[in-house]
């Protein structure tokens, strides 16, 4: 009853709930009036919203910015492919294998450098290492089809096989499903375990937060392992979607790159940052293509677009669409109480940020 | 005989690295800014040398200049307006931020030049050079020589002139800089402007015999971190070195293994030596008392 | 009346988002030399970096020689002649000694009576070790070279913090003895320090920090007698350290 109160309890979350509600409504309706290829567009946006709140437990909660998680996507893609597509096993078990897969991946990646001591900036540049080598290795490997790919030759069809030739909707209510499961799953992780509360703390100061009892090391390792394994879901799905894949399509670096784009924009430090920006993304790439930019420019006009948005937003210390939407609304609408102490907290802290302090990292590197 | 091939290759193309690893050693050590969109200012200088089209020597070394100043120029306005903000924040910004050049730079070239793997006619006036079996293209040897050239004119300039001096008490010491008055705004300024122009005109010098297409960058921008890695933040002959490294690694593996596995072993070699070197890109541990 | 060199009022420090110094007010006459006393994380460092501008700081009036410096930058607060010798030293450890004194001295440098030589006679050590790395000093030369490093910049005030921490009584004898002939040659000092009775037989002034606020201010007599120095305030304050953070 409480929680349910605290739905409509301020302005904000009047606003919010019902924003939510309003969305969900849409997404449960949209294939009854969408035209067939426009569910597609839908499909795909539920997709990047899917894998950017699954980088995000990692990059955004944890402050672990891995582009490893484009190999994650590529595995779960790659597992379909090889596991089903060739050697007829169920799908469902196919995405499970894809899913542990990466997930060993993620938590041994992690471990590894925590083991090493590799500090942040490298954590970046050494998953960027890794997902350039998996993607190598996928170009030239007989198994996973070289540079050809592989194509789904299997004919079989309904939930089962999670597989619809002709119907995108099923798709898509599957990949709905999926959003929601997992946004309740990472809402109730960050909120009511001990492990999702000392996420924040790793990532604001890992030594503060060891020395405050949280085991990092171990923490970094789950919400990496968490974080790749779930990335593998929205891989096996595209897989499904279109019925190619290959080191190109599913492995690129691009995609890390994409997903760590997608949740920064949306606001990192919130569960609802990159589900937004990703559908935001998504819808964006289709209008372009609708004003009848040439094809092949339609993806690189929105690359830079995202690119420019990240860079707008971390250079204006904004942080990210929904945090924006959040003060917009505060703002309109008031806090809703008399006193509110944490907006205050907030007030104080701005006057000192805006003296000079050129302190860098240095010290800490 | 192949070897010969396989090391002069490697030696000259290496000394390439070298360069572009110096002008990310140089951001790296001063800044401590890890700056992903290294690989992408190399471009700058391909794609600016390409659109020139030089077609005599003269106009190649004009192309060079241009391109270096185009690069600079940029390196400077991104420090300024993009990074100088960001400095006091945590290193994600910075990295992020780069990151996000890099992207936006790659798919501005994919947009500019949808033609992929343009190159330009050699503008030196000998095409090739054969002694003891082995054949050299000249624009390989020209590119590995000038860029020697420019990595002693960088050493003069950090260890014999103003600058270089501030350069390296930022460094050593950002406060201690702070607290004898080094304007360390401007010396950072300088110094991502100078480290972009070191990696235009490596790419000017590279664009005669390397075909350019916008995913480049990427790759330049790995190939700069394991220079710089393997190099260590000690002097900057280490980053030299393990340019020329990094060019023989290159041109045997890719004699002896396939092409896209021979690009995973290097990068996954680079994998393990950030585990166990990360100390190279590091400062270094000297107690401070 | 003294000319005042440094003047702070209602002057505010954050660390991260804590604030570690607390609306302190503070001041240093021209050529005076003033003690600022505290037990450890009471907040001295912090407050020396907010002077200087490296950190985050506010302050009701934060004045210089009679001229307002809230707005400028670290160096050009340096270059204006408050010149801050940081506890941790903040030395150029991969150059030497000697290129060390120079960073500071370049072409548009003032001109001043602390040059290389000068410096060499006030510690005949650093002149033996002209060409060594700052990183192989030992913990005394160490300080040496900060302070020497700091005078080659012609400060109008010296702001010293700790120069004496973790050395032997004998070399913090002879550190204190050179603070004294500093100020003896005309530059004011702000000396921050644990060593209450050396830093108060030195000093005209001195101020008590305690969890981030002045609890204490008077003349350097005053302070010996106060019953605050004998109910031995050093070490008794953990708890306010805490609460400070």
């Amino acid at each position: 009853m409480r929680s349910l109160r605290a739905l409509v309890s301020t302005p904000l979350n009047r606003a919010n709930t019902l924003v939510v509600a309003v969305a969900l409504v849409v997404a449960v309706t949209f294939p009854q009036f969408a035209a067939e290829p426009t569910i597609g567009v839908g499909f795909v946006a539920l997709l990047y919203a899917m894998r950017n709140l699954t980088w995000n437990i990692a990059g955004g909660f944890t402050g672990l910015l891995s582009i490893a998680h484009a190999s994650a996507f590529g595995i779960g893609a790659f597992s379909v492919a090889v596991l089903t597509w060739q050697h007829g096993i169920n799908i469902w078990l196919a995405i499970g294998v894809g899913i542990l897969l990466s997930a060993a991946i993620g938590a041994a990646v992690s471990l590894i450098m925590s083991r090493f001591g590799v500090n942040a900036l490298f954590f970046t540049l050494g998953t960027l290492a890794l997902a350039v080598a998996i993607s190598g290795i996928a170009a030239t490997w007989s198994v996973t089809g070289g540079v050809n790919g592989l194509q789904n030759l299997t004919t079989q069809e309904g939930i089962l096989h999670l597989q619809w030739f002709t119907d995108a909707a099923p798709l898509y209510y599957v990949a709905l499903a999926v959003l929601v499961l997992l946004t309740a799953g990472v809402s109730w992780m960050t909120r009511r375990t001990r492990f999702g509360r000392s996420l924040p703390f790793i990532r604001e100061d890992p030594v503060l937060a060891a020395s405050m009892g949280v085991a990092v090391i171990r923490n970094q390792a789950i919400a990496m392992g968490v974080s790749m394994g779930l990335t593998a879901i929205p891989g096996a799905l595209i897989a499904q979607y279109t019925n190619f894949v290959s080191y190109d399509s599913v492995l690129s670096v691009e995609v890390g790159v994409a997903m760590l784009v997608g949740a920064i924009i949306g606001g990192s430090a919130t569960l609802a940052g990159p589900i937004v920006a990703g559908i935001g993304i998504a819808v964006l790439e289709e209008l372009l293509r609708m004003f009848a930019v040439s094809s092949s420019n339609v993806s690189s006009y929105t690359q830079i677009a995202y690119a420019i948005c990240v860079i707008a937003i971390l250079r204006f210390g904004g942080s990210g669409i929904v945090p924006l939407w959040n003060r917009l609304i505060v703002r309109l609408f008031g806090t809703g109480r008399p006193h509110d102490p944490e907006s205050e907290k907030s007030s104080g802290r701005s006057a000192p940020d805006r003296a000079p302090a050129p302190e860098v990292v240095s010290e800490h590197a | 005989m192949a070897v010969l091939q396989i090391i002069a290759t490697g030696v000259l193309q290496g000394l390439i690295y070298a360069l572009i690893g110096l002008g990310l050693y140089l951001i790296f050590n001063v800044m401590r800014v890890v700056n992903f969109a290294h690989g992408y200012f190399v471009l700058i200088g391909m794609y600016g040398v390409l659109s020139l089209k030089p077609s005599s020597l003269a106009d190649f070394a004009v192309a060079l200049l241009f391109v270096a100043a185009v690069a600079a120029a940029f390196g400077y306005l991104v420090e300024r307006f993009l990074i100088e903000s960001t400095l006091d924040k945590s290193g994600h910004a910075q990295l992020v931020i780069t990151l996000s050049i890099g992207v936006a730079l790659q798919y501005l070239f994919q947009v500019l030049y949808p033609e992929p793997y343009q190159t330009i006619r050699n503008p030196w006036p000998i095409d090739a050079i054969n002694t003891l079996g082995v054949t050299i293209s000249f624009a390989r040897l020209a590119a590995g020589t000038v860029s020697l050239v420019l990595a002693l004119a960088l050493s003069w300039l950090i260890y014999r002139t103003r600058l270089g001096v501030y350069m390296r008490a930022c460094a050593e010491s950002l406060n201690g800089a702070m607290f004898v008055g080094v304007n360390v705004r401007r010396v950072y300024r300088s110094t991502f402007a100078l480290g972009a122009a070191a990696a235009a005109v490596a790419g000017g010098l590279l664009i005669p015999f390397q075909p350019v297409s916008p995913l480049y960058g990427l790759e330049l921008t790995v190939k700069a971190f394991i220079v710089v890695v393997i190099g260590g933040s000690g002097a900057l002959w280490g980053t030299v070195t393990a340019g020329v490294l990094l060019g023989v690694a290159e041109a045997a593996s890719s004699v002896y293994v396939s092409g896209s596995l021979a690009s995973s072993v290097i990068y996954g070699a680079f994998l393990l030596i950030i585990l166990f070197r990360p100390q190279g890109l590091a400062r270094k541990r000297v107690a401070r008392t | 009346m003294m000319k005042t060199a440094l003047s702070v009022e209602g002057f505010s420090v954050w660390r991260g988002r804590s604030e570690i110094v607390r609306s302190v007010d503070l001041e240093v006459g021209q050529g005076e030399l003033v003690c600022l006393l505290g037990s450890n994380g009471a907040g001295k460092t912090t407050l020396t970096e907010g002077l200087l501008g490296t950190i985050p700081a506010r302050a009701g009036k934060l004045e210089f020689d009679g001229r307002p410096i809230a707005g400028l930058r670290p160096w050009h607060r340096v270059r204006a002649g408050l010149v801050l010798v940081p506890q941790e030293r903040s030395l150029f450890v991969g150059m030497t000694v000697e290129e060390n004194l120079l960073v500071g001295a370049g072409p548009r440098a003032k001109a001043g009576p602390f040059d290389l030589a000068a410096m060499y006679d006030l510690f005949p050590r650093l002149k033996d070790r002209a060409g060594q790395l700052a990183g192989t000093l030992s913990g005394g030369e160490r300080s040496m070279l900060a302070i020497a490093r700091g005078l080659m910049l012609q400060p109008r005030t010296l702001v010293l913090d700790e120069p004496s921490l973790g050395l032997a009584p004998v070399i913090v004898q002879v550190i204190m003895k050179t603070i004294g002939e500093i100020n003896a040659a005309g530059v004011g000092v702000l000396l921050i320090e644990q060593n209450v009775h050396q830093a108060l037989a030195l000093a005209s002034r001195g101020y008590v920090l305690e969890g981030g606020k002045i609890v204490a201010a008077g003349t350097a007599e005053s302070l010996l007698a106060s019953s605050l120095l004998e109910s031995g305030y050093l070490g008794t304050t953990t708890s306010t350290r805490e609460e400070a953070r």
